[in-house]
């Protein structure tokens, strides 16, 4: 049987635990998870490699997540990368125009990640 | 997606008188830290919980590291009542963490556990032996980044999670990561080893402060929360009401202009043989044959001894108490705690309906008492949830022999307690004369007479006046 090549997901979160736990539970799906505790280091990652599939948090520091996701969508190598985005406040539906496909509220639920991850990956 | 601090997010523990405690239960999705002595239920709280979810069911797994091995584990729980064969492993889940922690440390064993998580999707995680973490972690605050780790973990898989840590713990950095903490003591008081458990800290909920007493018997452990901190009559002004409740003794309903207000708590005080437990015997008789439910609650008079007394005296309790419109319940002022007498006291009244009750022998709460300090407060609470029950309470206090005129209730406040008959004896030339007065009737005027009384053998007779008592008082 020939080995399929697992997905990565790019996790940009400045909560240590949540990157952590995220790592944990997306890598027991067999995703390949890299993770980075701001914007700015998510856009430098991204230069290196581009993921399947980016999580974002909203509420950080210097550059949050919805500047970064504007940032995203301006590169023409990026754009199409499906983003989700992640915070305990709740959507701010005005301004995602666009921005991000999907929304997960904190403290996450196992399932509902799970189940969004595979979705936004048309899995 | 409901968030913490909504009441219907709470878990019951299930456990008697900890949900109250606890300000209703564990908060969903929640970390606790029970902390203890060996010996003092840590393990037994967290297995009755377990098996309260898989019996509901639900999953539970109980991870040890280094603490009892799971044979030793299984046996010991065996003895309760709560323990279920056919629940063990499919419902309640036995794991051993320590390889993952010894071969590949913090972040190995927080793999194990989110693999568990993923596997079982139970509702509870029990950590037993979490200083096993402190002993193999590599610096110190590398335990405190797992449990925040760990906390975030639980909280994405929706579970609870109890950390079993000892109590020698000193100021572990993780106590404020955790959403409660609560401690269980096993300490000395003289002869007796007495079990205490506090909730420090509850997040999302109000708890109730302060120690509260537990007991470990076959069924688990049960939990009686401090009285005086717990019971809804703090909140809820007092009613009188204008109805009365007689004795049925013509002489003494008299002096009381009827018998004494529905809902009241009177003091029968008085030296030994005056007649106190008599009195009160009237006070129920006269509500068993009315219909009204009652209880006399004590620490001297075993039933059979009491229902014998009554019927001696030509009472009707035991045909009542065949009809179960009367009980009796009887506990020696032996190593009973006072919130559990109270416990079981209020159960009765609410479960039956109890409209008059009697409590001979206050000195049977202060002889329970661990903290006599507590009496007077806790005694306060008792009767004021008895009054918010709508039960009418007398209680009897002795005096010594010579008591005349007795002092107000060394034990009970003025405020709660509305009336005071006072049974004594005078000296009159080579004889003890009885006698009654009624020192206080709060809300209602009552006869200021001392009378004479005799117990006879149809019970208590009180003179009709002050006439007889006045005349030996006087030396004639």
């Amino acid at each position: 049987m020939m080995a399929t090549q697992a997905k990565s997901i790019l996790v940009v979160d400045d909560e240590f635990d949540v990157r952590a736990i995220m790592e944990l539970i997306l890598g027991m799906q067999n995703y390949d998870v890299l993770t980075t505790p701001s914007a700015l280091l998510a856009l430098e990652k991204l230069q290196q490699e581009q993921p399947a599939l980016i999580i974002t948090d909203w509420m950080m520091p210097i550059m949050d997540g919805v500047e970064f996701c504007k940032q995203v969508r301006m590169h023409p190598q990026w754009r199409e990368v499906p983003i989700i985005m992640m915070s305990a406040a709740n959507e701010p539906a005005d301004r995602n125009q666009g921005l991000w496909n999907a929304y997960l509220h904190k403290p996450l639920d196992m399932d509902e990640l799970l189940q969004t991850v595979a979705q936004t990956l048309g899995e | 997606m409901k968030r913490s601090s909504d009441p219907s997010s709470r878990v019951p523990t299930g456990i008697p008188g900890l949900d109250p405690v606890l300000g209703g239960g564990l908060v969903l999705p929640g970390m606790y830290m029970l902390e203890g002595p060996p010996g003092a239920g840590k393990t037994i709280l967290s297995a009755q919980l377990g098996f309260r979810l898989a019996r509901a069911g639900h999953k539970a797994i109980y991870l040890s590291l280094i603490a009892e091995s799971h044979g030793k584990l299984l046996q010991n729980l065996r003895g309760f009542e709560f323990f279920d064969d056919k629940l063990v492993p499919e419902r309640f889940v036995l794991m051993s963490g320590y390889q993952e922690l010894k071969s590949a440390g913090l972040a190995g064993l927080l793999q194990f556990i989110a693999q568990a998580l993923a596997e079982h999707r139970p509702a509870l995680l029990v950590i037993d032996g979490y200083s096993s973490l402190h002993m193999l972690a590599p610096r110190p605050s590398a335990t405190a980044e797992f449990v925040y780790e760990l906390n975030t973990l639980i909280t994405t898989a929706k579970c609870l999670c109890v950390l079993i840590a000892p109590q020698e713990n000193g100021h572990w950095a993780e106590k404020n990561l955790v959403d409660g903490l609560i401690e269980l003591y096993r300490q000395p008081s003289g002869m007796r080893s007495v079990r205490e458990l506090e909730v420090h800290k509850m997040r999302a909920a109000a708890q109730i402060e302060g120690r509260h007493a537990f007991l470990i018997d076959s069924s688990g452990i049960r939990v009686f929360p401090r009285l005086e901190a717990s019971v809804p009559f703090r909140h809820t002004p007092p009613v009188y009401e204008d109805e009365r409740a007689a004795f049925g003794v013509p002489g003494l309903d008299g002096m009381l202009y009827g018998g004494v207000l529905r809902g009241s708590v009177t003091c029968v005080s008085g030296p030994p043989g005056a007649g106190k437990t008599i009195a009160c015997l009237h006070f129920l008789d006269e509500g068993a044959r009315h219909g009204e439910p009652g209880l006399y609650f004590g620490f001297y008079e075993a039933p059979t001894h009491l229902l014998a007394k009554a019927r001696n005296l030509g009472m009707k309790l035991e045909e009542a108490y065949q009809a179960g419109t009367f009980a009796v319940v009887w506990q020696p002022a032996l190593e009973c705690g006072l919130d559990q007498l109270a416990a079981q006291l209020l159960e009765d009244v609410q479960r039956r309906q109890v409209r008059r009750v009697v409590i001979d022998g206050l000195e049977g709460f202060v002889q329970s008492a661990i903290r006599p300090e507590r009496i007077s407060t806790f005694f306060n609470a008792l009767v004021g949830e008895l009054r918010r029950l709508h039960a009418t309470t007398l209680y009897t206090e002795e005096s010594t022999l010579f008591a005349l005129p007795a002092g107000a209730s060394t034990l009970s406040s003025p405020a709660i307690v509305g009336n005071h008959i006072v049974l004594g004896y005078v000296q009159h030339e080579a004889h003890m004369r009885r006698t009654i007065a009624v020192l206080k009737q709060r809300q209602s005027a009552h006869d200021q007479d001392l009378r004479e009384c005799w117990i006879e053998d149809k019970g208590l007779r009180v003179a009709p006046d002050s006439g007889s008592a006045q005349a030996f008082l006087a030396g004639s």
